[in-house]
């Protein structure tokens, strides 16, 4: 039985770590660790010795990433940090026409497969995917998709050109998919040296390039671990599930009271099983819940959505949550986490039923992610 | 060729490994060049392009808030480099 849970708290101010048993009942708060970064994404990897690995912005400083131990927490920088490229002329001036941000930084870092030990990946903003083989020291770019035809095509979402989800294929290595906002999603099949947009019928953002095989404006993309080929995305217009690696994509949505979202989780071992918290899309700058914060479930052998929520508040709750902030553990029953941009972390410790707050009044939170050791 | 101190703000201590650095050179540009080699995270963290600051990086050369165009100025033995994030608002 594990005996170790730590919920990795990416915050506007820092991260903090959130500690429990196996009972996820009692949870114990630590930090703010690395004080005045934007920790956008931060991940316990559980390969070997367990170390947590961190995406830091800056407004000021630029972007890098951070890696440390979980008990005795000390953050190093990388010696090579991953440096994001520059937006092209086109992407910059559609930025500019639309209030688009275009600050640099990292938005997630993903451990390789398990037999890989060091390898990290790390998605950015302008839209990079970089590789590390030493653990997080140094970082390089994975230059075939920097060289994939459509990269003119992409544009920046609100939040900038994100390369916010990276997947690897627990079986296959060399398979990897990748999500961009606003451009839609890439698998390789050959470790990065070449990349196929796999965007077929999902729908695309207003004003898109028409004729072209991006233009999507996803904003997370899980691809299941248990089950090969099966994947699910919480893109701008809809949720979508594939069961062949992205190469077709048919939509789930029916059922929930919004199809704009952005936060999405996997249930660890029922495949059918997927997690999203549906935000009110209809005003431009206010994207939140509508009074009551809900986590709905989708269960692929009724196909419906269940509102889940017991323990959440049912009304007064406009907060947001955003794409890193909705996470599943790998415990039985799942536990579900939630992190809100009003700085509370909901945790759910049977399957989403009931949920308690783990910690509140932290800094807007921008990421949950949860190891078992 | 002055051997000075770079004094670096807190928060850029878990990437750089440290918020202060002894220094070499002639000039503010030299000094802070040395920086960038001994530790290459500093050229990330303080420039936008060569020998041009990010937007919100300030640099004191003892009490004085110099900028890139005096980056040129000549350093002597036991100075200070301070670098501070511009704050502002209100």
């Amino acid at each position: 039985m594990a005996d170790r849970v730590t919920v990795c708290v990416g915050t506007k101010r820092g991260l903090f770590l959130l500690e429990s048993n196996h009972r996820r009942h009692d949870w114990k708060l630590r930090g703010p660790f690395l004080v005045g970064w934007q920790v956008y994404h931060a991940v316990l990897d559980t390969r070997g010795s367990p170390k947590i690995h961190v995406a830091g912005s800056s407004d000021v400083f630029g972007s890098t990433s951070f890696n440390g131990g979980s008990k005795n927490v000390k953050f190093g920088g990388a010696k090579k940090p991953p440096i994001p490229p520059k937006l092209m002329p086109g992407q910059l001036k559609v930025a500019r026409q639309y209030g688009c941000n275009i600050t640099t930084r990292i938005w997630h870092i993903e451990p390789g497969s398990q037999k890989e030990r060091g390898v990290l990946y790390a998605g950015s903003a302008p839209a990079a995917l970089f590789r590390s083989e030493d653990g997080g020291s140094t970082w390089e770019p994975v230059k075939g998709l920097l060289r994939h035809p459509t990269r003119k095509d992409w544009a920046p979402g609100f939040g900038g050109l994100c390369l916010h989800s990276i997947q690897v294929d627990p079986e296959n290595s060399q398979r990897i998919v990748i999500a961009i906002s606003a451009a839609g999603a890439f698998r390789t099949e050959d470790g990065g040296r070449t990349w196929k947009s796999i965007n077929r019928a999902v729908a695309k953002y207003v004003g898109a390039p028409k004729d072209s095989e991006v233009g999507s404006c996803v904003h997370k993309l899980l691809l299941h671990p248990a089950v090969p080929g099966r994947m699910y995305q919480q893109n701008h217009v809809g949720v979508y599930q594939s069961d062949d690696y992205g190469d077709t994509w048919y939509a789930i949505h029916t059922g929930l009271p919004s199809d704009f979202g952005f936060g999405l989780a996997l249930h660890a071992r029922r495949p059918e099983q997927c997690y999203v918290v549906p935000l009110d899309a209809g005003q431009y700058a206010f994207r939140a819940t509508t009074g009551a914060l809900r986590v709905y479930g989708w269960n692929g052998r009724t196909r419906k959505w269940s509102a889940q929520g017991k323990g959440l508040p049912s009304r007064g709750a406009h907060v947001n949550v955003l794409r890193e902030g909705l996470f599943v553990d790998s415990l039985d029953p799942v536990g579900v986490y939630m992190g809100t941009g009003s700085g509370q972390v909901y945790c759910s410790a049977d399957e989403g039923r009931s949920w308690k707050a783990a910690a509140e009044n932290l800094p807007p939170v921008l990421s949950v992610s949860v190891g078992v050791v | 060729m002055a051997s000075v101190t770079l004094n670096l703000p807190k928060m850029l201590k878990p990437s750089v490994g440290t918020d202060t650095l002894r220094l070499s050179g002639a000039t503010l540009s030299e000094a802070l060049e040395d920086g960038c080699i001994r530790v290459p995270a500093l050229r990330l963290h303080l420039f936008q392009s060569k020998n041009r600051f990010r937007q919100h990086v300030l640099c004191f050369h003892n009490d004085t808030n110099v900028g890139e165009r005096a980056l040129d100025t000549p350093l002597s033995d036991g100075d200070t480099i301070t670098i501070v994030q511009a704050i502002s608002g209100g």
